[in-house]
């Protein structure tokens, strides 16, 4: 069964609707939203850039080509150039992400009330958690099971254990998993209750429309009030969506900002302030067949050093991503590539200081970003840790991949000369860039924040920022539930008003 | 519905009816429609009351040989509600003009042969996905990466271009490469190495040999 409505690749025409409400993107924010107004019986159209995946057609190259935005090689340039990776399909990054549920943590909703107390009054902590708790229920939210678990997860416990750091399974949204590790390129079986598999259904069963394959260039503003969005179809047909009663805004924290700038509206911070969790990966070999493409793509965490800012996951790459990895070139990699199956790739994220900056671009947005000293210290420290965790897990060599430094370790006495002795400067990591917040911040004062703490826009009457954008911070955890609990309560805001 | 296309033009060298000296003209010969009648068609178009552009009358002649036939065709035209968007353009220069060249997609394939010692790999199916997908920004960097691995060979102590090399000496500068201090010339190694995998695996005899 399809999803869409309306396809933009045979749209070359020009094409109107109308509708209560507009909202911008199909990822968790928008999915979110979008089924919780269609559940109050408002007609909500959804527009969606990307198009509807047959993700069981595609793997390797095809797979990023068809999911990811620009291929995965999106840039953020600054003192290191770190891909950004976001989903262009419909479901939005829910379709290619590991699945990783995390709450919203107490602490940094207590730092966000701290610094602006008015977002205390707009979310309150019950009300999250009891909305987090729903939409857990419907997504089937549950530890990875050991059965699907596979090698590589389990080889993490098994390190983190001998450390004596805490660990566990991680959280997921799937229904079924059968551990085929391929997450990241969308489940082929649909077991993964991403967007496409969960709310979107739900809100199109009660109504909602979704439109793939439209790109909104700007909202259509007038006499100060939002009245809907405006763009042009993959086949060039330009379009017009009317909303009689709002606009809401979820097409991530690079592309509402950039829409917001489109649209004239650029009052206060928009598009700056972004924040990430950068991430860093050291990979091992392993005595025993490990089969990192196999078994749940993102299974196990170390949550033990969560109080320094690093969480460390199993990474189940693709084989072609997983052979980046493997180190030298020549006969050499040849010899590495013919045992593939003995490599692991473990990551940490880095809650990071570092803040950046998105302005709309000629063809794509421009992301600078780049990390502070401390952010750089903290990402040799994750190096040093990821590579005492495999060595502690049974691995024979860890290569930290670092310039400057031995490029094979063998014993964790030398990986934790890392910490003192690896470089300090930020390029000398290969790291990419995930889950960004911050470039449309709510707060209370208007010179300070685009949106206010019920998501309204402080300028445009109508118009509401439901996605990260609005986190004044980043989180040190996956976001995905948190997006979704937060656009929950904007759709209620919505509705009430 | 019968549907047609045309091009608004002011009427400047097109034979028009005696009295047609100003206004527009929808010329339908200038848009891609099938033989018939309503290619030797136009409409020209003049307003109703000065100053009043949005209700027009038009009548339909046509063009044989030069010479204008009139028709009985009358029409008004009404403006429904102001133009209220117009598409945003897309300044981007084509992603095609970031397209290797012959030469320049050997020279990589050069490169991946070295950097998997494969031998040659067919490529095929891979570039075509490549120039399908939309990522110039891959496409922006791919030229001066191959451009600058191909020739560093030459000012870093082997003395010729990588085509150039023994399969000893690639593989040698290759692995200098991967550590030079300098960051673009490590980065054009790990990006021509990410490149090299992808195409490898696409092979779906490569892919199931691994995965079995």
């Amino acid at each position: 069964m399809t999803l869409v409505e309306l396809d933009g690749r045979y749209v070359h025409r020009r094409h109107e609707a109308e509708t209560d409400v507009v909202v911008v993107g199909s990822g968790p924010a928008g999915a979110t939203v979008a089924r919780h107004l269609a559940a109050r019986g408002i007609s909500v159209i959804v527009v969606e850039e990307g198009h509807e995946a047959k993700v069981s057609e595609v793997s390797g190259v095809r797979a990023m080509a068809a999911l990811y935005r620009d291929m995965g090689t999106s840039l953020a340039f600054g003192n290191v150039s770190m891909p950004y990776l976001q989903g262009r399909v419909v479901g939005g990054t829910s379709v290619i992400n590991g699945a990783i549920s995390w709450r919203f943590p107490r602490a940094v909703l207590d730092q966000w009330t701290s610094d602006d107390p008015a977002l205390g009054d707009a979310l309150p902590y019950d009300l999250l958690a009891e909305t987090e708790a729903r939409i857990e229920e419907r997504l089937h939210v549950r530890p990875t099971e050991p059965s699907v678990a596979g090698p590589k997860n389990l080889l993490l416990a098994r390190g983190a254990e001998a450390l004596g750091v805490a660990h566990r399974p991680i959280r997921r949204n799937e229904r079924g998993c059968v551990g085929e590790g391929r997450c990241l390129h969308g489940c082929p079986h649909g077991h993964k209750l991403s967007m496409d598999r969960s709310f979107l259904p739900d809100a199109v069963a009660d109504g909602a429309r979704i439109l793939a394959g439209m790109r909104v260039d700007r909202v259509l503003v007038e006499h100060g009030r939002a009245r809907g969005v405006a763009g042009v179809s993959a086949a060039g047909g330009p379009f017009a969506i009317r909303a009689r009663h709002a606009v809401v805004l979820a097409a991530s924290a690079i592309q509402t900002p950039c829409l917001l700038r489109r649209s004239g509206l650029d009052h206060g911070p928009v598009g700056d302030g972004l924040t990430a969790h950068p991430g860093v990966s050291v990979t091992g070999r392993f005595p025993e067949p490990v089969r990192n493409w196999r078994g749940a793509t993102q299974g196990h965490e170390v949550i033990g050093y969560r109080d320094e800012g690093l969480k460390l996951e199993a990474l189940g790459f693709d084989l072609s991503i997983l052979a980046s990895r493997i180190p030298g070139v020549g006969r050499e990699l040849a010899r590495r590539l013919a045992e593939i199956d003995r490599y692991a790739v473990w990551g940490a994220a880095v809650r990071a200081a570092g803040r950046g900056r998105v302005r709309p671009g000629p063809t794509r947005p421009i992301v600078t970003y780049s990390l502070t000293a401390a952010d750089v210290e903290k990402t040799r420290r994750g190096v040093r840790v990821l590579g005492e965790t495999m060595l502690a897990a049974g691995a024979v060599e860890v290569y930290p991949g670092v310039p400057g430094f031995a490029p094979i370790v063998r014993d964790r006495a030398d990986m934790a000369r890392f910490e003192r002795e690896g470089s300090l400067t930020a390029s000398d990591y290969a790291m990419s860039m995930t889950h960004l917040f911050g470039t449309a911040r709510m707060g209370s004062e208007r010179a300070s924040s685009v949106v206010r703490p019920d998501f309204r826009h402080h300028v445009a009457e109508g118009l509401y920022v439901a996605d990260s954008s609005v986190f004044p911070s980043n989180l040190g955890v996956n976001p995905q539930i948190a997006i979704m609990t937060l656009a929950d309560m904007c759709a209620s805001n919505v509705a009430r008003a | 519905m019968t549907e047609w296309h045309y091009e608004v033009i002011e009427p400047h060298g097109v034979p028009m009816p005696r009295g047609f000296d100003r206004g527009l003209l929808i010329d339908y010969s200038r848009g891609p429609n099938a033989p018939g009648p309503i290619r030797i068609s136009k409409d020209p178009l003049v307003a109703l009351s000065p100053d009043n552009a949005d209700q027009l009358l038009g009548v339909t002649y046509l063009v044989v040989g030069g010479r204008c036939l009139e028709t009985p065709t009358y029409f008004t035209l009404e403006r429904e509600h102001p133009i209220d968007y117009v598409p945003y353009e897309d300044p981007a220069p084509s992603f095609d003009a970031l397209r290797l060249t012959a030469i320049e997609r050997r020279w990589a394939e050069q490169l991946f042969s070295a950097i998997l010692a494969t031998g040659e790999l067919d490529t095929t199916a891979f570039w075509r996905c490549m120039e399908e997908a939309p990522a110039p920004l891959v496409r922006a960097g791919l030229r001066p990466m191959v451009h600058t691995l191909t020739f560093l060979p030459v000012v870093s102590g082997f003395g010729r271009p990588f085509f150039a090399l023994s399969p000893e000496a690639r593989e040698r500068f290759l692995a200098a490469a991967s550590g030079d201090r300098r960051y673009f010339v490590r980065q054009a190694l790990v990006t021509l190495k990410t490149l090299a995998c992808f195409a490898y695996y696409d092979d779906p005899i490569v892919r199931a040999r691994a995965e079995s």
